[in-house]
């Protein structure tokens, strides 16, 4: 077992050299070129390389590092310290709430996209869910659907506010099965463990995501209103502030359009 | 009936060692055969083989009508149902079970009363009622033993196992239980076959011994015969070149001992704890022949012998003499020359009290006593 | 405080233990006293969800028993009934998710009783079954309550495969992990920390006990 404890102590050993190492050189460019740390919710995940393109091409030299999560989850993060200049959220109460608390830079809340949610069934379904639209949730063949968990997920809230407006949620609402956020929701209907799900129009969009989907009207639901925050302790407020005139300007919208997302009215 | 354990077994491990063994056991009257041999030498294999803990590669064990084993057919009669009673080296007793509780083990399918008066009766026999509600972990080594013996006993086994039983205790304890170890077995009337690597306990226990060597069986006989008469070289280096003869104690005075044996007497250092009958061991080196009867002398024990045979053996002449019964000596080859030692030479063996070394028995086997 | 979720919390535990000591006990007393060679693949399968991620584990395990794979379509045509977003389904994750926990320090326990202990039951007259239950089963005890112990304790803060088979149905899947992670999301610290009090006294409680009866056990067979 001798050579075991050896063993351990070594990768112990290399690990912390190459952690300090790690930190040296990042604090050795630190000064040099202004990093940009975004936190942004996980219905960014496929959106987000492109407006990163778009803004390096305006800003040559800027570095951009994102971390995705949920918004609930970044939320709490922020709200205890978390080194982010940008806040990316899925719903803008979440920015309006950092502000209450403080932490926001002054009149740093904005938003910048419309979400919005479509019926979706992977390829393999043999439900007809273009023709049937809402309808295609009370098949007597749907035993389960997933939607986002309304009690945090606004892709989940809204959809509840759709079922209801179509008049399906009392027939629907005990085969109901909840996904943490709207990726896993998409996760359960792909892996065809639930029938059918309401997921982002984002999500269907996305590269190799498949499927087919009917999507439900905007007004059907009270819109799900993207918004964000730049951070009071960003380090460089300025960078921040130029990709959210990018996100809200012709190049960002364009971007976003393609990944299923409206522009604020 | 006149069963008997017969072997005829082959055991090859990993590695090449193999372990053969040919080998009969009578059952009636029951006695302890030992396997002796030094440490390494397989006796423990064979004694696991027919204790049907471990499996020959060939041949078969019979017991009786019964066949144990039989590696051509398959056949293997696994050890519960063997009604065998077996003793590790290392008393294996339950350590989450009391005396009491150990030694009923094998008593399950027994009635409760029965089991009850069975139990309390062996508690009794090996002196452990004291200690029947003791865990094992509460005992002494030799406590511990006899606490296996008992447990190894309840279940009435056709064969008792014993795998150097003693070899675990230390030294004080192992001479003090040799002897009640000898005696539980004889009362038992449960024929058994020991393991051991240590002469005296060879001869304090056994009333046959089977000599192992380098895998093989090389000598079956009564104690004092294998000891006295080693087949070969091989044997005689693993038992000693030594003169064992059954003799009664006729008279004992003064730390001494007035043995009487083939109708000679013989004077010896009373060992202690000897009963009415001892081995009386005389080694060749302690042998002086002389010529004549001497006048007087220190040495107690002057035999009048015949030379029967002589054997060169390295430098050294070995000269077996009948004085009664056999006597070995060995001379140099010019000692031999000067007293003229052919077979037929009338010749005076003249032994020290304290070389005739007395091995103390319990009772003896019905079978070989003397 | 979310009740219903405390009590589903503690169904689960219960029904998962149960089952990992029915398949978990043989499979130790194998992997703990057999000289197979490929031992070691089993050995390495069973500990496996200790080092996949439990979100990874939950995903494989949702593919699997979902009705499009052909285990989700043997138990559907079996029961009726389907396994993801069920508590069957949670059940099945559970007993993977926590198997190591159990089967390993039952193999540890069952391996460590010697084999002259078994030698001597076998030749008291004892048959394997019988040598399992009255000498085994005793000595190895305080590794087989390690691993009950272990399951039920490890089910009770099960998180991330309930996150991805459960579907976060009340009273059916939403256990008191999820409870709590659902009111962390909403904001609601107070509640996710009341629930999450009442979580940790529970099994504080649960794993002091068993230690104290352990050391019970143990001081009983000084033998060992």
């Amino acid at each position: 077992m001798r050579w075991l404890r050896w063993a351990a102590a070594a990768v112990v050993a290399v690990a912390s050299l190459c952690g300090a190492a790690g930190c040296g050189g990042a604090a050795a460019r630190g000064p040099a070129t202004p990093v940009l740390r975004i936190a942004a919710a996980a219905d960014l995940q496929y959106a987000m390389g492109e407006l990163i393109e778009a803004f390096r091409a305006e800003h040559p030299g800027a570095e951009v590092r994102v971390s995705f999560g949920s918004s609930g989850t970044l939320f709490a993060q922020l709200e205890n310290g978390a080194p982010f200049d940008l806040y990316l959220a899925a719903d803008v109460a979440y920015a309006e709430r950092l502000r209450d608390e403080g932490l926001v830079a002054p009149g740093g809340v904005f938003t910048y996209a419309v979400g919005r949610i479509v019926v979706w069934v992977p390829d393999t379904s043999t439900l007809d869910v273009e023709g049937l639209g809402m309808e295609a949730l009370i098949q007597p063949s749907v035993r389960t659907v997933a939607i986002a968990n309304p009690d945090h997920a606004p892709y989940g809230r809204a959809a509840v506010a759709a079922m209801r407006a179509f008049g399906v949620y009392p027939r629907v609402k005990g085969r109901l099965v909840l996904g943490e956020n709207i990726a896993q929701t998409a996760q359960f209907v792909q892996t065809g463990a639930a029938d059918v799900g309401i997921i982002a129009l984002s999500l269907a969009l996305a590269p190799g995501a498949g499927g087919r989907w009917w999507e439900i009207p905007a007004e059907a639901h009270p819109p799900i209103l993207q918004g964000g925050a730049i951070m009071r302790r960003a380090r460089d407020p300025g960078t921040a502030r130029a990709f959210v005139r990018l996100l809200q300007g012709p190049v960002g919208r364009r971007i976003l359009a393609r990944y299923g997302f409206e522009e604020p009215s | 009936m006149a069963g008997s354990l017969a072997l005829d077994m082959e055991r090859r491990y990993q590695g090449g060692a193999v372990v053969r063994a040919a080998l009969e056991v009578p059952l009636e009257p029951p006695g302890v055969t030992v396997l002796f041999g030094p440490s390494g030498s397989g006796k423990t294999t064979i004694l696991r083989c027919v204790a049907g803990l471990e499996r020959p590669d060939r041949g078969t064990i019979r017991f009786g009508e019964e066949v144990w084993t039989d590696a051509e057919s398959g056949r293997h009669v696994p050890p519960q149902r063997r009604r065998v009673g077996f003793l590790h080296q290392e008393p294996a007793l339950f350590p989450h079970r009391s005396v009491r509780g150990n030694v009923a083990f094998g008593l399950r399918r027994v009635p409760r009363d029965e089991r009850r008066a069975r139990v309390a009766e062996l508690l009794e026999r090996f002196g452990l009622a004291a200690l029947a509600d003791r865990r094992p972990g509460q005992l002494s080594g030799g406590e511990r033993q006899r606490v296996a013996l008992a447990r190894a006993l309840a279940p009435s086994p056709r064969l008792l196992l014993l795998d150097e039983p003693l070899s675990a205790l230390d030294t004080p304890t192992r001479e003090e239980l040799r002897l009640e170890l000898r005696r539980h077995l004889i009362d038992a009337g449960v024929p058994s076959l020991l393991v051991t690597h240590d002469r005296a306990e060879a001869m304090v226990l056994g009333d046959r011994v089977a000599v192992v060597i380098g895998g093989e069986v090389r000598q079956v006989g009564a104690v004092e015969d294998v000891f006295s008469h080693p087949v070969d070289a091989e044997v005689a280096r693993a038992v000693g070149v030594e003169t064992v003869v059954v003799a009664r104690v006729r008279e004992r005075h003064d730390g001494l001992l007035v043995l009487e044996t083939h109708g000679r007497r013989l004077v010896a250092v009373d060992p202690g704890l000897a009963g009415e009958h001892v081995l009386a061991c005389i080694r060749a080196e302690e042998v002086v022949l002389r010529l004549e009867e001497p006048v007087a002398e220190s040495a107690r024990n002057h035999l009048a012998a015949t030379v029967v045979a002589l054997r060169r053996e390295g430098p050294l002449d070995r000269i077996v003499l009948d004085c009664g019964f056999e006597l070995t000596a060995v001379v140099t080859p010019e000692a031999r020359r000067e007293l003229g030692l052919e077979p037929g030479r009338r010749v005076v063996a003249v032994v020290k009290a304290p070389a005739v070394h007395c091995v103390p028995r319990g009772p003896w086997g019905l079978a070989w006593g003397a | 405080m979310d009740v219903q979720a405390l009590g589903l919390t503690l169904r689960l535990a219960s029904a998962t233990t149960g089952v990992l000591f029915a398949l978990g006990v043989p499979l130790a007393y194998w992997l703990g006293r057999s000289e197979r060679r490929w031992k070691v693949l089993v050995e390495a399968v069973v500990a496996l969800p200790l080092v996949l991620p439990p979100t990874v584990l939950g995903f494989y395990v949702l593919l699997a028993i979902s009705p499009r794979s052909p285990i989700g379509r043997w138990f559907e045509s079996l029961t009726g009934s389907r396994l993801p977003f069920t508590f069957r389904g949670l059940l099945v994750a559970s007993v993977l998710y926590s198997l190591p926990f159990a089967v390993q320090p039952m193999a540890v326990a069952f391996g460590q009783v010697e084999r002259r202990m078994l030698e001597a039951s076998w030749t008291l007259g004892e048959g394997r079954l019988g040598t399992f239950l009255r000498t085994v089963v005793p000595l190895a005890l305080p590794g087989i309550v390690t691993g009950a112990v272990l399951s039920f304790a490890h089910t009770l803060g099960e998180f991330g495969v309930v996150l991805m088979v459960g579907g976060n149905v009340p009273g059916e899947t939403r256990t008191i992990s999820i409870s709590i992670y659902d009111h962390v999301q909403a904001l609601d610290y107070g509640a996710a920390g009341e629930t999450a009090a009442v979580l940790l006294a529970f099994s504080f409680l649960v794993l002091a006990v068993t230690y104290a009866l352990q050391r019970r056990a143990w001081a009983t067979w000084p033998g060992r």
